[in-house]
């Protein structure tokens, strides 16, 4: 199964109250950024409610200007009428006697409609447009040029009323050329201006406002996810080795890495766009109901359906969505698993019925995407239908309430701006369930890391610094996994401060678990460890680890230079010091050999590096710490005879003083120790020296000529 | 060479539905042009005497009648456009599948399978979406930019130029900008995969560093790696979050052009406020265009570089064919003769194999000992044309082996590999691989033969046990024991092992050699084994040295040569003694 790509399974929940809690802890240092995100986006979607109206008021005012007029020919008959309607704050001009009133079509609606109708009979009511304009020179003479009566007959009573330096012209613009007519409006027109001055002051807020809105919360959420990053990392780094023995690596780096990345996504991009989707489809409905609750109300029909549609699609699209991730992954599997065993098909001939094969899955998986893209082709198109159906409505409703002279032309274009903002929301917030979904799986994870059981790290114990370097095991019994075989069957020994003892044994006899549980990287079952004297248990983890100096088989270098892999961030190792442990190691020559010397990087966990240069410079590692324990588990591999000296060199300066373990696999080395602990088998079987164990003709002889001759 | 030499004839048998999907694209697409027709007129209607709400129903209902026929038609294209791109990525995945079966392993050993993946997934893909959506927004795109166009430039011409005049800027914004974006997101993936590494380096090292308690140290160091993504990540934020609010400024501004000057052409009667209405939707229309283009660009971009990438695969020709076979020759009989075999990788290597000879009697057991390295597999490799070997050298029968067609040879020769290959399948289906027809007595047979029946009936679910990741996991010994089934059942002419014991125990795997030997008494096999142990009863042992036939006879005439063979003997024992 080698090669093939890690996934995880994206789990079913859009919505988790007990995840986004957890999440919004970690936004909580950030509540001042989240505010002012929250605040700019209020204040950009005020902006875009505002800017229909906007054009409402530019169509209403300044271009169609259909104002009406009524006329008195007592000032008794206008005081009564004003008296009614003295809430409405009519305006009245006098001219030739005669009262006029002005009644833009807001305030027409809100005069009976037994009235309007009386002052139609009485022919003192006067429906049309009527156009709004300032006295001047030009416009004077057009407005003699109107008292033509062979021009303007329609209207006998009243051409028009002045009042001051405002006049309502009585007519229609078709009475007049084009270019009286645009001095006649040159006052809409300049406030048209303005209105269009005004439109881009709003426009660049607004896109000033997005601007820091976005950058705010985004901001909020790459620091938040940062913390729970280095949190969850922290964590990671405290589990128990068995922890990381049953998890994939690519597994557990998937959990720093990319579920988080899902989760800063979805509260930079997924959450937030889902709030201002959803403010913006409360804001429409409620502008429209504040502009016109009725026509609101009749426009509105459509919102259930609307609902049923998202509701219906998302339950759709959510299972198509699993029915093609599960076929792509069979299908990834299965090419996968082809391309490893291509040789298996080729050499027993079975090419084609493993193309037959593989074609019924493609078809699955086509299939899969066809009946999503069925599901697509049917919800997507509906959408644009309901806004048909709603233009339609709009179109129809209000041109009858238009017909009436209950509402502008003006408020329909409104109407129709705002259901043309109210679909996207809509769109978005659907597309948006896919990214929580992911993230919602992506945090359970990184959450359930979260909780798995810590290695005690003792934290509570004294300090303690190993002084002789004693190490004793009292009858020690591991196994590292429950019911499984023991890897020590009751060990015990004793290795006194100073002294320096070789494992040597068969693969499987246990050299390694001894060292695995002298530096407390796994339980063990029974018996117990001594060091100093003192039981393991009540040393502080990092003080066992501390103390103990270990050079791996294969010398796993961090990234850095080399000066960081010897000091390893210990800052009270100055140059001398380090100059010093590289000489005695022997690896000053290498070192300086290097063209950036100490400061030379490290690739690939050191692989640029030789083995041995490796294990030297762990050597030098060891003693720039000084320890009191050693721990050495020799390479196997082949070193070149010069490196293989220097080692053996440094081996002995390294072992002068301390109290040593190494797993031997060189007949040198095991001549320098005093003692040779032979293990067969998780249990000890023979010691004593190279000599008295080569006269016992026992493990250590077979041993003896099958490794080391 | 044509980009597109492997995909055409994949479209050209769909050339009917795309041109109708695409035809009835344009035809809806015109249907939704005529609504804001039917608003202008509505709206217009509403001063005129006589024009009443019946009126209005009418223009209502056709409304409803156009969004029901786009509807339909919106389905049909879609189904026949992005269904369309479905069928192509699966037929295009077939034949890289195909393809790929039919590549050898020199092809294999110079390919990731990683990348070979993500060209079946990610690459494949972005070829669809260019095929799919791709299409879908080009006529789209073009379509309805050019008729709305031409719509307005008919309302009025002055206008229209006004309210264009800020989208050239948008499209300038979106190139400039994209650019940017792209090194910043380039910076993000780049930090983003230091991460990944710091991380993965960490958890490789985890013993490390714990030994070296060097926990605090590297949440430190991660610390940095994270930090840093973060602040590439505000980079990008910060000219991303400019992107969209931009864009939809300009079109805003383009409105509000409209706003002004339409307004002013309305009052000056230059125009109606019908017309003023309809203008804005086709505005509106013509606006969308602006933005896909970018990402109709992307599209085609992403999807000719994965198309390359895809060509590079599938125009690998397969080194391993028939050409000099002779297809009378339909069966094997086990006579297998290297004469003089010469052979190194490339001209600059040292020799593999350096006139080796060896002749096999049919039904004689042939031996191979040699350390590791030595090409005992890569001879057995050759045999079966897993790699080709110089011609002249491996004679089948008295006859060249490139004589024999590749079915011929590997229905008459089955090998147990040294590296275990199992499906996830059930272990039945992995046995009866190369026989897919045999019954489950025959199965159990050579089940029993490879000593492993006893380990499945074990299984819950017996022989329908699935094997692997979603099954249960075999051990070493176990897969090998059921290769070894598997390779029987083909009851070859030839069998090979190549080292296919090594994770059995000592006991067992003499059990079942010695069987071996015994019933495939008149049949050929070949033994690469490490134990010498289990091959003492080989009619013939060659032992390989630097690729040279170092020492060669039976057990007892090695022994007495005491060279490799008998110190590889001796060696073994004491080996079998410590672990006994």
């Amino acid at each position: 199964m080698k090669g093939q790509i890690y996934t995880d399974d994206i789990g079913g929940k859009i919505y988790d109250g007990k995840m986004l809690a957890k999440l919004v802890r970690y936004l909580k240092p950030y509540m001042g950024h989240v505010a002012v995100s929250m605040v700019f986006l209020l204040l950009l979607t005020a902006i875009q409610l505002y800017m229909p109206i906007l054009t409402m008021i530019a169509v209403d005012r300044y271009i169609v200007s259909d104002i009406n007029l009524i006329s008195f020919n007592q000032q008794s008959d206008y005081d009564a009428f004003a008296d009614k309607y003295a809430r409405l704050k009519l305006e009245s001009y006098e001219h030739d006697g005669r009262l006029y009133v002005l009644l833009p079509v807001k305030k027409l609606n809100r005069i009976f409609k037994d009235d309007i109708k009386k002052l139609e009979e009485q022919n003192r009511y006067h429906r049309g447009q009527y156009v709004l304009c300032k006295v001047n020179d030009k416009t004077t003479a057009i407005l003699q040029k109107l008292e033509d009566p062979t021009l303007y007959t329609q209207i006998s009573d009243s051409k028009y009323a002045v009042q001051q330096k405002v006049f309502a012209l009585v007519g229609k613009e078709k009475y007049l050329t084009r270019d009286e007519i645009i001095d006649m409006r040159s006052d809409a027109l300049h406030s048209l201006v303005l209105i269009g001055i005004v439109y881009l002051v709003l426009v660049i807020f607004r896109f000033i406002f997005q601007y820091l809105q976005v950058y705010f919360i985004n901001y909020a959420a790459q620091y938040a996810m940062l913390d729970l990053r280095k949190e969850a990392f922290a964590y990671l780094q405290k589990l128990p080795l068995p922890f990381f023995d049953r998890n994939p690596v690519g597994r557990l780096v998937t959990r720093v890495t990319n579920d988080i990345r899902a989760l800063d996504e979805m509260l930079s991009a997924g959450l937030i766009d889902l709030i201002q989707n959803v403010l913006m489809l409360i804001g429409i409905m409620i502008a429209m109901l504040i502009l016109d609750l009725k026509f609101a109300l009749v426009t509105l029909t459509i919102l259930p359906f609307v609902v049923l549609h998202l509701k219906l699609f998302k339950d759709r699209v959510r299972v198509a969505f699993r029915v093609v991730r599960k076929k792509l992954a069979a299908l990834n599997a299965t090419l996968s698993e082809d391309m490893s065993g291509f040789r298996i098909i080729q050499l027993f001939n079975q090419y084609s019925r493993k193309v037959n094969y593989f074609a019924g899955i493609n078809q699955e998986y086509y299939d899969a995407g066809f009946s999503q893209t069925k599901i697509f082709a049917v919800f997507r198109p509906l959408i644009f239908t309901m806004r048909f159906v709603v233009v339609a409505v709009v179109l129809w409703y209000g041109g009858s309430l238009i017909l009436k002279h209950a509402i502008t032309v003006g408020l329909l274009i409104a109407f129709l701006q705002y259901m043309e903002r109210f679909f996207d929301p809509l769109q978005h917030i659907s597309e948006k369930f896919n990214v929580l979904q992911a993230a919602m799986s992506g945090a359970e994870r990184v959450f359930a890391l979260m909780e798995e059981p810590a290695k005690d790290y003792r934290q509570e114990q004294d300090e303690k610094v190993l002084v002789s370097g004693e190490i004793e095991f009292r009858d020690v019994w591991l196994s590292y996994l429950k019911n499984d075989e023991y890897a020590l069957k009751g060990i015990s020994f004793k290795v006194e401060p100073g002294e320096s003892v070789a494992l040597v044994g068969h693969t499987g006899s246990g050299k390694t678990s001894i060292v695995n549980l002298l530096t407390d990287m796994y339980e063990y079952q029974q018996g117990d460890i001594l060091l100093d004297g003192t039981s393991l248990n009540e040393f502080r983890l990092e003080d066992i680890r501390r103390n103990i100096g270990i050079v791996q088989q294969d010398v796993f270098l961090f990234s850095g230079n080399i000066r960081d892999n010897i000091v390893l961030n210990d800052t009270s190792i100055d140059d001398e010091t380090l100059e010093k442990v590289a000489r005695y190691v022997n690896v000053d020559a290498f070192i300086d050999s290097l063209p950036m010397k100490y400061e030379e990087e490290v690739t690939e966990r050191g692989s640029t590096f030789s083995v041995g240069q490796r294990q030297l410079i762990a050597f030098a590692r060891v003693l720039a710490y000084d320890p009191a324990i050693f721990i050495l588990d020799e390479a196997t591999s082949n070193i070149d005879t010069e490196t293989e000296t220097m080692i053996q060199e440094a081996i002995k300066v390294v072992m002068k003083g301390r109290t040593s373990i190494i797993i031997a696999h060189r007949l040198s080395t095991i001549k320098h120790v005093d003692r040779i602990i032979v293990l067969h088998k998780g249990k000890i079987v023979e010691q004593g020296s190279h000599d008295q164990l080569i006269a016992n003709r026992g493990v250590y002889y077979d041993l003896y000529r099958l490794q080391f001759e | 060479m044509n980009t597109f030499r492997y995909v055409i004839p994949i479209l050209k048998k769909n050339i009917k539905r795309i041109a109708l999907g695409i035809g009835i694209l344009i035809f809806v697409d015109s249907l939704q042009l005529i609504i804001p027709k039917i608003i202008q007129h509505a709206i217009n209607n509403l001063e005129k005497p006589g024009f009443t709400h019946v009126n209005l129903l009418y223009s209502a209902l056709f409304i409803l009648l156009l969004a029901v026929l786009t509807t339909i038609f919106k389905y049909v294209w879609r189904i026949l456009l992005i269904g369309n791109a479905w069928q192509f990525q699966r037929s295009l995945r077939q034949s890289y599948y195909n393809h790929l079966m039919k590549l050898s392993q020199t092809f294999y050993n110079k390919q990731k399978t990683g990348e070979l993946m993500a060209r079946a997934t990610n690459d494949i893909q972005a070829v669809r979406m260019m095929f799919g959506f791709g299409f879908v927004m080009a006529s789209d795109t073009l379509f309805l930019s050019v008729a709305s166009f031409l719509l307005m430039i008919q309302i009025n011409p002055k206008l229209t130029l006004l309210s264009i005049l800020p989208l050239p800027i948008m499209t300038v914004f979106i190139i400039f900008m994209g650019k940017r974006i792209h090194v910043a997101f380039k910076r993000v993936q780049t930090s983003f995969a230091d991460l990944s590494g710091m991380v993965q380096e960490n958890i490789s090292g985890i013993r490390v560093v714990k030994a070296f308690v060097q926990e605090e140290s590297e949440v430190d160091k991660m610390a940095d790696y994270a930090g840093d993504y973060v602040k590439k990540n505000l980079k990008l934020v910060s000219l991303q979050a400019a992107f969209h609010p931009f864009m939809g400024m300009i079109i805003s501004i383009s409105m509000g052009m409209v706003l002004v000057f339409g307004g002013a052409a309305t009052i000056k009667g230059d125009m109606n406020i019908g017309e003023y209405v309809a203008f804005y939707s086709y505005l509106g229309t013509l606006v969308w265009p602006m933005i896909a283009i970018g990402w109709i660009v992307n599209l085609y971009q992403n999807g000719t570089a994965s198309l390359k990438r895809l060509n590079e695969i599938l125009d690998v020709e397969p080194d391993i064919t028939d050409e000099k076979a002779d297809p009378e020759l339909k069966s094997i009989e086990g006579e297998i003769e290297i004469k003089n075999l010469v052979f190194r990788y490339r001209d600059d290597l040292p020799n593999v194999f350096d006139d080796i000879s060896i002749q096999l009697k049919k039904g004689d057991t042939l031996a191979i000992v040699g350390r590791t390295g030595c090409g005992k597999s890569t001879l057995v490799n050759q045999l079966l044309r897993v790699y080709n070997p110089p011609e002249g050298a491996f004679f089948i029968d008295g006859k060249e082996l490139y004589r024999y067609p590749l079915e011929v040879l590997r229905n008459n020769i089955a090998i147990v590999p040294q590296e275990i290959f199992l499906f996830s399948d059930t272990i039945a289906n992995n046995i009866a691989f190369g026989r897919p027809g045999a019954t489950r007595a025959d199965i159990e047979r050579v089940a029993k033969l490879a000593s492993v029946h006893d380990d499945i009936v074990g299984f819950k679910e017996g022989y329908e046990t699935t094997v692997g990741e979603r099954g249960v996991t075999l051990s070493g010994g176990q897969k090998q024991r059921i290769a070894m089934a598997r390779a029987f059942l083909c009851d070859p002419a030839v069998l090979i092992l190549d080292d296919s014991l090594s994770a059995v125990d000592t006991r067992t795997e003499k059990e079942i050699l010695e069987q071996i030997i015994e019933l495939r008494k008149e049949r050929t096999t070949i033994i690469i084994a490490h134990r010498i142990s289990s091959i003492q009863h080989a009619e013939q042992t060659v032992v390989l040295e630097n690729g040279k036939i170092a020492e060669r006879g039976n057990h007892e005439e090695l022994m007495k040569l005491g060279g490799i063979y008998a110190e590889l003997y001796e060696k073994q024992q004491i080996e079998e003694k410590l672990k006994g």
